[in-house]
């Protein structure tokens, strides 16, 4: 299995089904300006900063495919820095597997399981987790091609069932309320959430075919900013641009208020159900990431199962000691402004900086190549 | 020690006890199932009444008591304590995720309803569609514990009065979260309305008992806001008036009286001749439009709606289409007149827009709506409007002509 390579459709389903997982829970598009029924817009707008933001890696994944990501940084840092490199994107990913393990246990606990201890919560999760990051990736795309249909069919089926409740008169007037400047803040706000690009980089030596990152990229940023921007309006229409504002998770509301002749309601579990799966998903992809770093920087195999152990423990003590502690999707306006930091430096700065120094050695770094 | 087999097998026994809810379980004979609240002030504290199911035993007998609910009171500062307070005197923690419906006492209601809502949507417990009414003339739990309907509690009663509310568009149904887009909308929302009524005594064990009458709980008309206080009532016409303008009629009726020379002077009355006719509604769409004439908003009203002659006592000969279509006129214009009644009730006495024109203003003409947004109510006030009803009668029901009639030869103008 190990010699495996990922069919396209399957790196695509994935980017798609771990961006559901922010899509249908706190939706933080909704925080962002312009803070009223134009957010579709936004949303769109972002898409355009998305682009330009995810560039320098697009441009590096593309340069990779015909080496592994570890023998790319290796020939433009060298090995101490490339080492660097991996401790940093270590940290980077921990960071994105905690905060979705947060988000993760603020919904169950806030949702269906109120009673139950966050300890429990986190750590049943993170088991099923670590047992199918242990798997491989082959083993995790492949769940996700199996699920894909059974996710989408029932937020398809949620978003009908509901769709009595949406009032369209509240989408009035278009772009008058907001300024330009206020669309352009809320867009690239959002456009610093937006890392998906850093999973296709990863994955891109794994892939079937090489040559294609930068279609899945852009296939799956525009479905899912359509499939973001269909939540987006559905929710503001039943729950009203104010109250979806105020409700940290909008569309667990939306299903709640899903009454069709009092035979269909209280339907709540099974759209948890289905949240659960996508983002059981984006955590086992990003858990499985930060281990290949780690196994990377030690030299290790894929079989190595200690620095799987390394990583699952450390998210698992932060994961608990900040969900005991305190509220995160409550207060994501902090976080998220320390994730968009985080974002500058990851998706932008640094591989920036890779991309230039891989201009300027270009010709040593092929001509070393072809001496090897 | 275990090998990998055996640490499966615990790990899927351990999940087994865990997930499937045999640790930290409640038996519903535990729980004190709430389905009505009621909410008042008494001074500056909270008074909470609910309305609790008596659960009860596998061969479905009741309690003690006899009763399938009773009623619990408790006070505190805000709605979660006198909730945490009612374990003080009540046997049970009180269980939200069944509550049906809030109703708030007049008092709490012209004081602001909007900061006792809150614990509703904090908590994941009780559900967003939980209506909302307002005990009108009195305090909430001066309206719960009555029960004249075949529900078996109070609570199901009073939902059921609640959702009947299509039959007559008299009144009207809203939940919290309902309230909660119509408030940040257009910051005068509608609720249904609950008054205690007087019914006279039908049964002959109730005369022995020495009553003079029964309670029974009427929910006609509308309880009207400006932002979160109470500020008056529509009446039941007027909420008929109400729901057509914001396009919430249903399966309603239209009671009107036809021109007396649409009636045929030959008609051989066999009994008694009435007065009314009475129309069906089977479905109707209103659309409001909004313009602006000679510098001032003036507001066109379309209505159009099928409908079913469901009762005439006058004698009309719907044989004959000339007949048919002054009927359809005839009823176009008692709506007209019900509209007109509403919109002066709002424009004269309210002097609240709680139909949504302020939206239609802001959607249409949004660089005027930020000058004129702050000044809607007084600008509301002075607004013209034209009503246009187009009625099609689609049925006439089993007969053509009512029965009081005697059929002739030529009956129809």
């Amino acid at each position: 299995m190990q010699n495996e390579k990922i069919p396209t459709r399957q790196l695509f389903g994935l980017l798609i089904v771990a961006r559901l997982s922010f899509s249908i829970s706190s939706i933080l598009a909704l925080h962002v300006p312009p803070h009223n029924q134009d957010q579709w817009v936004m949303v769109i707008v972002a898409c355009l900063y998305i682009a330009i933001s995810s560039m320098p890696i697009l441009f590096l994944a593309n340069r990779i495919n015909k080496d592994t990501v570890k023998g790319f940084v290796t020939s433009i840092y060298g090995r101490p820095l490339s080492r660097l490199m991996g401790v940093l994107y270590l940290i980077y990913f921990i960071i994105l597997t905690i905060d979705a393990i947060i988000l993760q246990t603020e919904l169950v606990t806030t949702s269906i399981l109120p009673e139950s201890s966050n300890y429990l919560i986190t750590t049943l999760m993170l088991m099923v987790c670590i047992y199918m990051t242990s798997r491989g990736v082959i083993v995790i795309l492949r769940s996700v091609d199996l699920l894909i249909p059974v996710i989408y069919s029932i937020l398809f089926v949620l978003i009908v069932l509901g769709i009595n409740n949406v009032d369209f008169s509240l989408f009035l007037p278009i772009l008058s309320d907001s300024t330009i400047n206020d669309i352009n803040k809320g867009a690239l706000i959002l456009s610093t959430l937006y890392n998906d690009i850093i999973i296709i980089a990863m994955l891109v030596p794994e892939l079937k075919n090489k040559n294609i990152s930068t279609r899945v990229f852009f296939g799956s940023l525009i479905t899912n900013m359509i499939i973001l921007n269909i939540v987006i309006i559905i929710t503001q229409g039943a729950l009203g641009i104010e109250y979806a504002r105020h409700s940290l998770f909008p569309f667990l509301i939306y299903v709640r208020l899903i009454n069709l002749a009092r035979i269909v309601e209280r339907i709540a579990a099974v759209f948890v159900v289905m949240w659960l799966l996508t983002i059981t998903f984006r955590i086992n992809i990003l858990l499985y990431l930060a281990t290949k770093i780690l196994r990377d920087i030690f030299n290790k195999g894929e079989d190595d199962k200690l620095c799987l152990f390394i990583v699952s423990t450390i998210v698992w003590i932060v994961s608990i000691g900040i969900t005991v502690m305190r509220p995160v999707v409550g207060t994501r306006n902090d976080l998220n402004n320390y994730l968009a930091i985080i974002f500058v430096i990851y998706i932008i700065i640094i591989p920036l900086i890779t991309c230039m120094i891989f201009l300027f050695r270009r010709k040593s770094i092929s001509g070393a190549k072809n001496q090897k | 020690m275990l090998g990998k087999k055996g640490v499966y097998l615990l790990i899927i026994l351990i999940s087994s006890i865990i997930l499937a809810s045999c640790v930290g379980y409640i038996e519903i004979s535990q729980l004190a199932i709430v389905t009505v609240t009621g909410i008042d002030l008494v001074g500056e504290k909270v008074l909470l009444t609910n309305e609790v199911i008596v659960p009860t035993d596998a061969s479905g007998q009741k309690n003690d008591k006899g009763s399938s609910a009773l009623y619990t009171q408790h006070e505190g500062d805000t709605i979660f304590e006198a909730i945490r307070n009612a374990t003080l005197t009540f046997d049970r923690k009180l269980l939200y995720s069944h509550n049906e419906i809030i109703i708030f006492g007049e008092e709490l209601a012209k004081r602001g309803i909007g900061q006792y809502i809150n614990f509703f949507l904090y908590d994941n417990e009780p559900r967003e569609s939980t209506f909302m009414l307002v005990a009108k003339d009195a305090k909430a739990y001066e309206v719960m514990g009555i029960n004249e309907g075949l529900s078996s509690t109070f609570g199901m009663y009073l939902e059921q009065l609640i959702r009947n509310h299509k039959y007559t568009s008299k009144t009207r149904s809203l939940n919290i979260s309902e309230y909660i887009k119509y408030f940040y909308q257009r910051k005068t929302p509608v609720l249904g309305v609950v008054q205690v009524k007087e019914k006279r005594i039908i049964n002959p064990e109730d005369t022995l008992k020495g009553l003079n009458h029964r309670d029974v709980l009427d929910v006609e008309g509308g309880a009207v806001f400006y932002k979160d206080s109470l500020i008056g009532y529509y009446s039941g016409e007027e909420m008929i008036g109400f729901n057509f303008l914001v396009d919430e009629i249903k399966n309603s009726i239209i009671e009107f009286e036809v021109p007396d020379q649409l009636v045929d002077n030959d008609n051989k009355y066999a009994a008694t001749k009435g007065k009314y006719t009475v129309l069906e509604i089977k479905d109707s769409k209103t659309k409001n439009t909004l313009e602006i004439k000679d510098g001032k908003p003036n507001l066109i009203i379309d209505v159009k709606l099928r409908g079913v002659i469901g009762e005439d006592s006058k004698g009309l000969d719907l044989r004959y289409l000339n007949v048919l279509k002054a009927t359809e006129e005839a009823c176009s214009n008692r709506i007209k007149d019900i509209i007109r009644k509403t919109m002066d009730k709002a424009q004269k006495d309210l002097k609240v827009d709680t139909f949504g024109i302020d939206t239609l203003f802001h959607s249409k003409y949004p660089k005027e709506w930020k000058e004129i947004s702050n000044d809607w109510e007084s600008i509301f006030t002075e607004i013209s409007y034209d009503i246009n009803v187009e009625t099609y009668i689609v049925r006439t029901g089993l007969l053509d002509m009512p029965t009081n009639v005697e059929k002739g030869e030529n009956n129809a103008k």
